[in-house]
């Protein structure tokens, strides 16, 4: 019953998701009428259920950016947090990045957690307020010259024309809805993996895993938000920005998911570094604001008179709102949950350096006497081990405080291959990864970075290659993989 | 989408002979009035039951393709303007016909000395017509092109209007009773309409074409 409860949070993440993200792909149809709302709601809900189902499960991201959340109680109040930040948003017919409430909400937990944020996410969702509009509106101003120049050179007759776009719009609105189903549906359900309630189906057709049923039944919920409440974000997409045509409004969907294409896909940039061809440098862009900046960059083109000045301007409000929205009420939420209804939402993390973790990082002589006080101390939560070496590093000499906390984590892992039989039946882990893991079955390590290491000794395919663009790929690919077994591996209650 | 396909092909048809119709009721037209100067009834009567059937065609045409449009909600942008022009083509078709029937209840008596003239004022309504054709056509393939089409309209309208004022200038200079020449006059009249009509047409033509450059 109280996994319900729990799921229930996730469930409407997804719904507010729906309602607000299927604007990104069929609102500016939708505003020049070239596709009926309850058609654009279907192709959307079938799409998402199919990319949540098909690519959302079994792949590297599985996770999601929840998974940081280390208790389900805890999980369920950031998704509830992020999905009434949607919601708020969608009811005020602002199109919002629902990722970004969800790492918004995600800072909040860290707040109360005593957990420590990074950064890079943070800077990732400031420079996508102004990287996507920037860049979806020069695309859109690009597709639409050279769109102009082909209908005039063209000459096709008007219905023609009109068929072809509308066809376009189908087609791209529903790789849109696929991609929004397989990108989205590890925030929404991912963290609720674990728990899940169901088991694998075995058919004629193949296993039907318990993560696929679980995404499906995310994908289920994006699905109802679609076809329930996502009509208002619609209307300011397709309407209320700039007066659209037909045509402008298949610049913007194309020049919107050319840029999600281009600057945000990890693939893009594996297939082009493993054929040898320059990589295009991936930028944070959100789909909601490359939207917004296609209909800028045609508004502009146009001289900018017919562009709703007033609108935009709420919208990019909403943009830099939600995610502080999500973060005050996920904190003010994981409040009262945690002290009145006495429901723990985090675990601690504990952190220790002791003289492993020095020989590990390289520490010379001088560095571990700085930093004998701490020394085989226990710390609680990233934070107070932060205080504490923050203290000892007055500017006499540059300690590596990130790397020492991220060596100092204790993961208590405890490698058993059986809990993750269901990862090795996909295709997920390669051949030589499946059998070095399979050699660890049994072993413990207090840190993640020691099961690295001796998975490395066992084979040298968990190594991080040096940093470029064509072992970004590897590279991120080997960190998710490691924090995935580290996820599945944790144990707390063994005696070390 | 494969029937949203045909239905497009299937459409795409049905306007351009919608627009022929109009050039096929004028040239009726025009045809079934020389014979009736040249006092040749029959043929004029086989032209009279002609573009009867032509105008009844477009109306049939013009309502199948508007439903067509409403049903399947194609060019919603550019709809409402299409159909005003259909409209308006249709107009141009059945003022044809309505005169045509006029001069078969009517037998208006045109003096010979005015029927040089009359043929003049109805090419140049025909023409005007043809070009308003051209318009529509190039509104559906080339809309950057129906500016030139437009230009033309306007010349042949006003060379229409000067023809129609020559000839009612010289209708009532004539002495012949006032019956007459108020009853040939409304023929006048009526034939200069034509280009009347295709310049009302060609009005709202520009604006939505204006509205359809990219």
């Amino acid at each position: 019953m109280s996994l319900l409860i729990f799921l229930s949070s996730g469930l409407f993440l997804g719904w507010s998701l729906g309602a607000n993200d299927a604007a990104n792909v069929f609102g500016t149809a939708i505003g020049v009428k070239m596709i009926r709302f309850r058609t654009a709601a279907i192709i959307t809900s079938i799409f998402v259920i199919l990319g949540a189902g098909i690519s959302g499960a079994g792949t590297s991201h599985t996770i999601g950016a929840l998974g940081a959340v280390n208790e389900i109680a805890g999980a369920f109040m950031v998704a509830l947090s992020a999905g009434v930040t949607v919601f708020w948003m969608t009811k005020l017919q602002l199109p919002v990045s629902t990722s970004q409430a969800v790492v918004g909400a995600i800072v909040g937990w860290n707040m109360f957690s005593g957990s420590l944020t990074d950064m890079g996410s943070l800077t990732k969702i400031v420079s996508s307020w102004i990287m996507s509009p920037v860049l979806a509106g020069i695309i859109s101003v690009v597709f639409y010259q050279f769109m102009r120049f082909f209908l005039n050179r063209g000459k096709f007759h008007l219905l023609y024309v009109d068929f072809i776009n509308r066809a376009a719009l189908v087609l791209i609105g529903a790789f849109g809805a696929y991609s929004l189903g397989a990108n989205n549906i590890a925030n929404v359900m991912g963290v609720f993996l674990p728990v899940s309630p169901f088991r694998p189906i075995v058919s004629s057709a193949g296993t039907f895993s318990g993560e696929t049923q679980l995404f499906i039944l995310g994908g289920i919920a994006i699905a109802a938000g679609v076809l329930t409440y996502s009509y208002k974000v619609m209307t300011t997409v397709g309407k209320s920005i700039i007066p659209l045509t037909p045509v402008t409004a298949l610049v913007v969907v194309l020049a919107s998911s050319t840029v999600l294409f281009l600057f945000a896909s990890k693939d893009l940039e594996h297939f082009l570094a493993s054929h040898g061809l320059p990589t295009i440098p991936l930028v944070p862009v959100s789909s909601s604001q490359a939207i917004i900046g296609a209909l800028i960059g045609i508004g502009l083109m146009h001289g900018g008179r017919s562009m709703n000045y007033r609108v935009l301007g709420k919208i990019t409000s909403g943009w830099i709102t939600t995610p502080v929205i999500a973060c005050v009420i996920s904190f003010v939420s994981l409040f009262v949950i945690q002290n009145v209804f006495s429901q723990k939402v985090y675990s601690n993390v504990y952190y220790e350096f002791n003289k492993t973790v020095a020989d590990k990082i390289g520490m010379d002589r001088e560095g571990r006497e700085r930093l004998s006080s701490v020394m085989g101390r226990k710390f609680d939560s990233a934070v107070s081990f932060k205080d504490a070496l923050d203290n000892l590093n007055n500017s006499v000499f540059e300690m590596d405080t990130e790397s020492i906390i991220d060596h100092s984590r204790i993961d208590n892992i405890y490698v058993r291959a059986a809990k993750i039989e269901y990862e090795f039946s996909g295709n997920w882990f390669t051949e030589d990864e499946k059998d070095s893991l399979l050699k660890l079955n049994g072993m413990r390590f207090r840190y993640q970075w020691q099961m690295h290491d001796a998975l490395i000794a066992e084979n040298t395919c968990w190594r991080y290659l040096e940093v470029s663009a064509g072992s970004r790929f590897h590279n991120s690919d080997i960190k998710e993989k490691l924090d995935y077994l580290k996820k599945k591996f944790s144990v707390k209650d063994i005696n070390w | 989408m494969f029937s949203l396909f045909s239905t497009t092909k299937d459409l795409v048809m049905k306007i351009d002979d919608f627009i022929d119709l109009v050039g096929e009721s004028v040239l009726h037209f025009r045809e079934g009035m020389n014979l009736y100067l040249e006092k040749d009834f029959e043929g004029f009567q086989d032209r009279f039951d002609i573009i009867v059937k032509v105008e009844g065609k477009g109306d049939d045409m013009r309502r199948d393709i508007e439903a067509q449009l409403y049903v399947q909600t194609l060019i919603p942008e550019s709809r409402e303007d299409v159909l005003i022009l259909l409209e308006g083509l249709d107009d141009v078709i059945d003022h044809a016909k309505a005169i045509l029937s006029d001069f078969k209840i009517e037998t208006p008596e045109i003096p010979e000395s005015l029927h040089e003239k009359l043929r003049k004022l109805a090419g140049l309504s025909v023409e005007c017509a043809n070009a308003l054709m051209q318009a529509s056509r190039s509104y559906f393939y080339d809309v950057n092109s129906v500016k030139d089409s437009l230009h033309r309209i306007k010349f042949y309208e006003s060379e229409s209007d000067y023809a129609a004022r020559k000839l009612k200038e010289e209708l009532f200079e004539m002495e012949i009773d006032l019956a007459r020449k108020l009853h040939v006059k409304n023929f006048i009249r009526a034939i200069d309409q034509i280009a009347d009509f295709a310049e009302d047409t060609s009005n709202h033509l520009s604006i939505a074409a204006m509205k359809r450059i990219v």
